[in-house]
């Protein structure tokens, strides 16, 4: 079918089609921002943390007992504890790890080679765990050894401590050269802590930055206070009653205390809330704007059916076929639509850069303009195929009536 | 008194491509209380010549001067105060709105004058009494007969007391009976001294007018003087060439 | 005239019932997204004391060392907290009228009864100028005097929540109650009271959208090992800090953890800032301080903006809920340029009965507007049934429950916004409304 009857019906509806433009223009340019912030949010939250998320629970407990007012009976206890849980057939490992990985938040220190400048400094998330820490973490060794039993500091007070760093701490401390058996001063100069391990990958929402992946994992020492953790890995196809069996061992071990027991989904849930809230109302706002744009779309094609009755029906009484009236719709939106998408194009870039810049929005990439220029021109044909299939089955008769 | 006094009225009009209808230097009076009738062929420049002197549509040259005032250089403003107190106008469609009742129609011109509630009620009541729809006040146009709807036109023309009632065909959507009964009002109201125009090509309506006007390709011949002529088609054709020669 | 117009406008809104309710539809979808985006980001944006915040300072000092760079400040900004003793050594000035350090501790309460399980809270550290300073309203009692700071007093403040879990809402002032291995002697009880944000301690409690705590005591109890209290919530030092010498670590550390406020009187802030810059040039001439003097006695609302309590990602939700809105109008001004466009008979009557064009003009107006406001009454509905949504789905640890909800304020932006996009998207289909030329031969039906 000739485009240029087409454009010329167009251009004598300036407004209106103007109007379908921008309009569609406008949807263009924020739906592919949404989608570049749906995108960019997710990137975070579904990023690999390098733990096995899948199989952890986690454990946090509160103490109200008087037998836990006694130091020697809390760490006792903690061993008792991880010893009932490692004995579950359905439990591959557990550990005391403070504090929880994935909930957003925790303590950081900043450390340097002992040599290096002042403004080398670091900063990194540091957790405390005992030595079965990188099998409960499912954390890949790829340097040096895990934590061992001799690891563990045996009283308070200052020392120079083993750790276990993240190959992104260990390339920012020591680049392009082995970490093992080197120093990493914390502030301290006389009781530095040496590297003996170095994990593939870890990432936690804490900091923001290239600070997520650089983390120190040091020995727990003896576990005092109210306040415990412990994280447990289960056997693949056993999470499904870990949580329960989890509680109930250790409330037989000791009831005095509060006992929360989530699945690690539920912990990365929270520390990510912010992600997955942001995600979710852009989402919906995405959704609401295509529905709104495809309205916009069905509304005007309907009422131009509506004006073109008796034309629509001259056509078919001078010999238009059906197929041809509806493509002579979808042609037009077509048309509507891509003009609106090539404008909407320019302005998202133009949006892009200003919510960028101003709110640390996510850049639009190529896929997802390609994408969401796409979805937009489904949804635009979606929207005219009901009201174009209406003027494609008006009856040729409708021509010699006098409307 | 002249009600209607138009000199060299002229009006070039094109609409998108092709449609040219035009007035050519129409000269024409109506004196007051005098009944016209409009003729002419589909296409000849009536409704333009009808839109002109409503004041609906704008001319290029020549002078209009209605109720002896020349209206041809006022604003949107003064043209509608114009057109609302001193125009009624009946259609051929009737042109009631579809939205409001009986009364609420005829009361439509009688807000635009701003008239206080009680003489809008007393002018709404005495003109739909005038026309016999007393007991139709709250009925909306869908809800009456054609004939029934025209009389409502009717008394909405005559509410605000015009010196001049513009009629298009204000017989043409009704069957002979009603349109005998709508003829035979606008008769009534001319009777009482309002002055009235009426576009028509039915020749039985236009014989109720006293004077007879003829427009073809936008140029007006008077049949009051030129009477014997209407009578046969070749002398019309004879003044037609005349014209052209001009 | 005018409400002749709205009659008038009222009529051709229903005379189209489908179009008016599609039209109302895209006004009360395009209002109610930004109505309920705009409420969240004021919960974020909104002062919390606003008859007194202009009086009310957050203070600063630089303490840090050159070697490194505090946690999560911008470029140039001194830390966000002070040192206890830099708080100590700030609470020497008689300038303020008020002053008081604000922080937490981590404490198990022991209610009465044989069913009453301890819990555990955090408690507010506060002095005794926090509450007046900052309008806390008293239910029963009061709170505790100076010399109750001083001499570390073990006395309590309760919130109107911690009344009603431990006392079932009985006037407690002069009962005791225990928290950690001691008794406290409650002073007063608080009027219910929740400021958002949660101004005093916005680095703390999700940014500030926390609840107000439960527990008030005097500051210095933090210094009473025997009382248990465990310090917790953000904080950032240098240096060695030995946990395990309480005395050293109040007094000789560079572990910044206490928010400090002042209130000065108008006209005072000057002669506060000179008093603490001379603090910093003290601390310098004693081997403290190595950075030039970097002080901030900040107001507090710019304290709001300086810990960026409206996260970022809100006003960028804003950004697009008015770009949608925008959307929304542009679909409307289709619809009623199409439906005004299809009515030009009865526009065309009304012109040739006497409505100059200014009249068909504010009619149509009006009844886009009419579209507006029912758009709106119905869009604040879906408003608040938006913003009872994204509470739902608002995690625990960003914002405790039922924060965000409409009020007064989400009306006014409903119905703001409401006229404003009938406003707008009718102005261009009006225009043309009152361009469409009158004429004869008209047909309506």
């Amino acid at each position: 079918m000739p485009i240029g009857p087409i454009l010329r019906a167009m251009l004598r509806n300036k407004t209106k089609v103007a109007l379908l433009v921008l309009e569609i223009a406008f949807t263009t340019a924020v739906v592919l921002n949404c989608l570049a912030m749906i995108s960019a949010q997710r990137a975070q939250f579904g990023r690999p943390s390098g733990l096995d998320e899948a199989h952890l629970t986690a454990v946090t407990y509160r103490t109200f007992g008087p037998a836990f007012e006694d130091d020697a009976f809390t760490d006792a206890q903690v061993e008792r504890d991880l010893a009932a849980l490692r004995a579950l057939p359905d439990v591959a490992d557990a550990t005391n790890i403070g504090p929880l990985p994935l909930q957003g938040g925790g303590n950081s220190q900043t450390y340097k080679a002992p040599d290096a400048k002042d403004s080398d400094k670091v900063r990194a998330p540091v957790y405390e765990a005992d030595d079965h820490v990188l099998s409960t973490l499912g954390l890949e060794l790829v340097e040096g050894r895990a934590l061992n039993a001799t690891d563990r500091p045996q009283t308070t007070g200052r020392r120079i401590m083993n750790c276990i760093v993240t190959r992104d701490f260990a390339d920012a401390v020591y680049p392009g050269q082995s970490p093992i058996g080197k120093l990493i001063d914390s502030g301290d100069p006389q009781f530095p802590d040496v590297i003996v391990g170095v994990v593939r990958r870890m990432v936690t929402p804490y900091g923001g930055g290239p600070m997520e992946s650089r983390i120190v994992i040091y020995p727990a020492g003896r576990s005092t206070g109210p306040f415990q953790s412990y994280l447990v890995r289960s056997k693949p196809g056993t999470e499904k009653g870990m949580a329960k069996q989890v509680e109930e061992t250790l409330q037989a071990q000791q009831a005095e205390r509060i006992l929360t027991v989530q699945s690690m989904a539920q912990i990365k849930g929270a520390g990510y809330g912010l992600n997955t809230f942001l995600v979710r109302v852009l989402g919906m706002i995405t959704i609401l704007l295509l529905l709104v744009t495809a309205l916009g779309i069905f509304g005007t094609t309907s009422f131009s059916v509506t004006q073109r009755t008796k034309q629509i029906g001259t056509r078919r009484a001078l010999g238009a076929s059906r197929s041809e009236i509806l493509r002579y719709f979808l042609i037009e939106n077509s048309l509507v639509a891509g003009m609106g998408i090539a404008l909407g194009l320019l302005a998202a870039f133009g949006l892009n850069v200003f919510l960028v810049t101003k709110f640390g929005s996510g850049h639009l990439g190529w896929t997802l303009v390609v994408g969401g220029v796409v979805l937009l021109w489904a949804v635009g044909v979606a929207a005219t195929i009901v009201p174009a299939r209406r003027a494609s089955q008006l009856s040729p008769a409708l021509a010699t009536r006098s409307v | 008194m002249s009600t209607l006094k138009m000199t060299d009225v002229t009006k070039s009009y094109r609409t998108d491509l092709v449609e040219t209808r035009a007035l050519h230097h129409i000269t024409l009076t109506v004196e007051d209380g005098e009944f016209v009738a409009v003729s002419g062929p589909s296409g000849s420049g009536k409704t333009t010549f009808l839109n002109v002197t409503g004041l609906l549509d704008t001319f290029a040259s020549g002078t209009y001067e209605l109720d002896g005032k020349d209206v041809s250089k006022l604003s949107d403003r003064e043209q509608a105060r114009i057109r609302n107190e001193k125009i009624g106008f009946v259609f051929q469609s009737f042109n009631l709105i579809p939205d409001l009742d009986v009364f609420d129609n005829v009361d439509v011109p009688l807000r635009y004058r701003g008239f206080s509630a009680a003489e809008r009620k007393r002018r709404i009541e005495e003109n739909i009494s005038r026309v016999g729809l007393s007991a139709r006040l709250h009925h909306l146009p869908s809800q009456l007969s054609g004939g029934q709807q025209q009389r409502v036109a009717i008394a909405r023309a005559l509410a605000v007391g015009p010196r001049l009632i513009l009629a298009d065909e204000p017989t043409g959507n009704l069957d002979s009976a009603t349109a005998q009964e709508i003829m035979t009002l606008l008769h009534e109201v001319n009777d009482a001294g309002t002055t009235i125009v009426m576009v028509t090509h039915d020749p039985g309506c236009a014989a109720h007018a006293a004077r007879q006007i003829h427009i073809l390709d936008g140029r007006l011949i008077d049949v009051r003087e030129e009477m014997p002529s209407l009578q046969s088609p070749q002398s019309l054709s004879a003044r037609q060439r005349r014209q052209a020669n001009v | 005239m005018f409400l002749y117009y709205l009659r008038l406008a009222a009529k051709s809104a229903l005379a189209t019932p489908g179009l008016t309710l599609l039209t109302v539809g895209a006004i009360a979808l395009g209002v109610a997204v930004p109505t309920a985006l705009i409420s969240v980001h004021h919960v974020f944006a909104q002062n919390p004391i606003p008859e007194k915040s202009a009086r009310l300072f957050n203070v600063r000092v630089d303490n840090w060392e050159l070697a490194s760079e505090a946690f999560n400040l911008e470029p140039g900004d001194p830390p966000k907290h002070i040192t206890y003793r830099d708080m100590r050594g700030l609470m020497a000035s008689d300038i303020p009228k008020g002053e008081t350090g604000v922080a937490g501790a981590r404490a198990f309460v022991f209610p009465e009864g044989k069913d009453a399980r301890p819990y555990q809270t955090v408690i507010q550290l506060v002095h005794a100028d926090f509450f007046p300073m900052f309008n806390a309203p008293f239910r029963f009692g009061n709170g505790w005097a100076h010399t109750a700071d001083e001499s570390r007093q073990h006395v309590v403040v309760l919130s109107a929540d911690a009344n009603e879990r431990v006392f079932g809402g009985a006037d407690s002032v002069g009962k005791s109650i225990r928290i950690g291995p001691q008794t406290f002697t409650i002073v007063g009880v608080l009027a219910p009271w929740q400021p958002t944000p949660l101004f005093y301690d916005v680095i703390n409690n999700n940014n500030g959208m926390g609840k107000t705590r439960e527990y008030f005591m005097p500051f210095d109890l933090i210094r009473d090992a025997s009382l248990a209290l465990k310090r917790t919530g953000d904080s950032d030092g240098f240096g060695n800090s030995n946990n395990d010498d309480p005395d050293a670590f109040f007094d000789a550390s560079e572990n910044n953890w206490i928010q400090y406020w002042v209130e000065l009187d108008p006209g005072k802030r000057a002669d506060y800032v000179h008093f603490v810059d001379a603090y910093a040039q003290e601390q310098k001439n004693a081997g403290r301080f190595p950075r030039p003097l970097n002080n901030r006695v900040t107001p507090l609302m710019e304290w709001m903006r300086v810990r960026r309590v409206v996260p970022p990602a809100t006003v960028g939700l804003v950004v697009i809920a008015l770009l949608f809105l925008a959307i929304c109008c542009l679909n409307l001004t289709g619809l009623l340029l199409g439906k005004f466009l299809s009515r030009s008979g009865v526009l065309g009557v009304h012109r040739a009965l006497g409505a100059p064009r200014s009249a068909i003009f504010l009619q149509r107006l009006l009844e886009c507007e009419l579209v507006g406001v029912a758009g709106g009454l119905s869009g604040m509905l879906l408003a608040a049934g938006a913003l009872k949504l994204i509470n739902a789905m608002l995690p625990p640890n960003v914002a405790r429950a039922g924060l965000f909800g409409a009020d007064g304020f989400t009306i006014l932006v409903a119905i703001g916004l409401a006229l404003a996009a009938g406003l707008l998207s009718g102005l261009y289909p009006a225009w043309r409304a009152c361009r469409i030329p009158p004429a004869m031969q008209l047909k309506l039906q």
